[in-house]
């Protein structure tokens, strides 16, 4: 019988053995029959579940110190960990034997990597860094390389999220701004894209922003901040120029109100709505080669 | 001619003199210690390349013998880091992918590493430190 959503939580494992430092980020694999586990002390452990809770199955070894975070990829074949010793890993899955070989050690960011996450449906990689760039990674000829590298940030990239489609990325920022990369079809044969930053969000957060998600349902970019607010992004295409009764955001009389929220999460009006003095002219630019279908990304409010 | 120009310019000549003696020397040092710090980083960077290379050559003899269809992945990544050391340019300091090719050797080292279960910061005796180069 389903349990009910919201009728209450039990804790069914607590797994203290596998690490001896912070565990920073867990991932469940695409299947849901593993648990991979990041830690400070160096290593990712994934965790096999069965009945009676969960077995170590590997651990991951190699990077010089902490590792940040840990991603399945779609297929559910390929694992990306990530750590402070510059580099990301790339892991190959073999189900049956449950056993897990690298395959690429890419260090071609300069510093500390915080954040790995695979594109929804390819088997590219994205990787954030404290040097203030997102990269990318596909697999060349027997090998994996760094295929782009998306610089704008000025100061670290703390997170990094695809939209459904995989054509565009959002990168948050200690820099407080959001980016969202788009992809351009390469010239010539082959499979080369470039990126190009096609939007720019400043002055809607106060302090740095630790993570960004964006929704495969509805399109909905939310983000955490260190100014103790969660904000959600949707876009508009910047057509409506008839309703302009919105008080709250004066600078943007484009902003078409008929747009409907899917989030249920509750949130506390207060931390959602930036106060005046944080609103510090928040602007929106986008590049000179933004195409047609690039649109401008305004806030919502959330109505309760 | 002024008679006293030699005196009135004496003290600007001197610093002149002075100035180009001293140029002169200073590049001469420089140039030596300059030499002196390449020689080492360069013997670094080889004797670091080097490691890898025996370490890479003495494991395909050793996995070349042994039958287990296993080995085909990592004799695969071992002839890949012998091929990118083969093909680093040692006679051109001045290639300007040096670095980036470095850093791609080292990462081929240590996947290599991880495929072999071996720790890549092996410690040779109790007592001496991780290996550096």
């Amino acid at each position: 019988p389903c349990p009910v959503p919201g009728s209450g939580w039990a804790c069914r494992a607590v797994l203290a053995d596998g690490h001896q430092r912070t565990v920073r980020r867990v991932a469940w694999s695409p299947c849901g029959q593993f648990l991979a586990s990041a830690s400070f002390d160096g290593t990712t452990c994934v965790w096999r579940r069965h009945e009676h809770g969960f077995e170590v199955v590997a651990t991951l070894e190699g990077h010089e110190n902490e590792v940040k975070s840990v991603a399945w990829a779609p297929s559910g074949s390929l694992l990306a960990t990530c750590s402070r010793d510059k580099s990301v890993w790339v892991w190959e899955v073999d189900e049956e034997e449950q056993e897990f070989e690298c395959v690429s050690v890419l260090s071609a960011h300069s510093q500390d990597v915080k954040h790995v996450v695979w594109h929804p449906s390819q088997e590219l990689l994205a990787s954030a860094s404290y040097d203030d760039t997102v990269r990318l990674y596909r697999e060349d000829e027997d090998d994996w390389v760094c295929c782009a590298t998306l610089e704008g940030h000025t100061s670290t990239v703390w997170a990094v999220a695809w939209e459904r489609s995989g054509q565009r990325l959002v990168s948050c920022s200690d820099d407080r701004t959001l980016r969202v990369w788009q992809r351009n079809e390469g010239h010539g044969g082959g499979s080369e894209h470039s990126w190009q930053c096609v939007c720019t969000l400043s002055g809607y957060h106060g302090r740095s922003i630790y993570d960004v998600a964006w929704c495969h349902l509805t399109g909905a970019v939310a983000t955490a901040c260190g100014d103790d607010a969660v904000r959600v992004f949707e876009e508009v295409s910047p057509v409506s120029q008839k309703e302009q009764d919105l008080e709250d955001f004066p600078i943007f009389p484009d902003f078409s109100p008929g747009l409907t929220l899917h989030c249920s999460a509750s949130v506390r009006s207060t931390s959602v709505e930036a106060e005046p003095s944080l609103r510090k002219s928040p602007s929106v630019s986008f590049s000179r080669h933004m195409s047609r279908m690039a649109r401008a990304v305004f806030p919502v409010s959330f109505r309760e | 001619a002024d008679l006293f120009d030699g005196i009135v310019m004496a003290e600007q000549r001197f610093h002149g003199e002075g100035y180009q003696e001293g140029l002169a020397e200073g590049s001469h040092a420089g140039m030596a210690e300059g030499r002196r710090h390449g020689a080492l980083h360069g013997a670094r960077m080889g004797s670091e390349i080097g490691c890898y290379l025996g370490f890479a050559l003495t494991w395909h003899c050793l996995l070349q013998k042994c039958t287990d269809p296993k080995n085909s992945k990592k004799l695969r990544a071992l002839d890949s880091l012998i091929g990118m050391i083969q093909k680093f340019p040692y006679e051109d300091p001045t290639y300007d992918k040096l670095q980036e090719d470095l850093e791609k050797i080292r990462g081929k080292f240590k996947q290599v590493c991880s495929m072999l279960n071996i720790q890549s910061d092996f410690r040779l005796g109790n007592e001496r430190s991780a290996l550096t180069f």
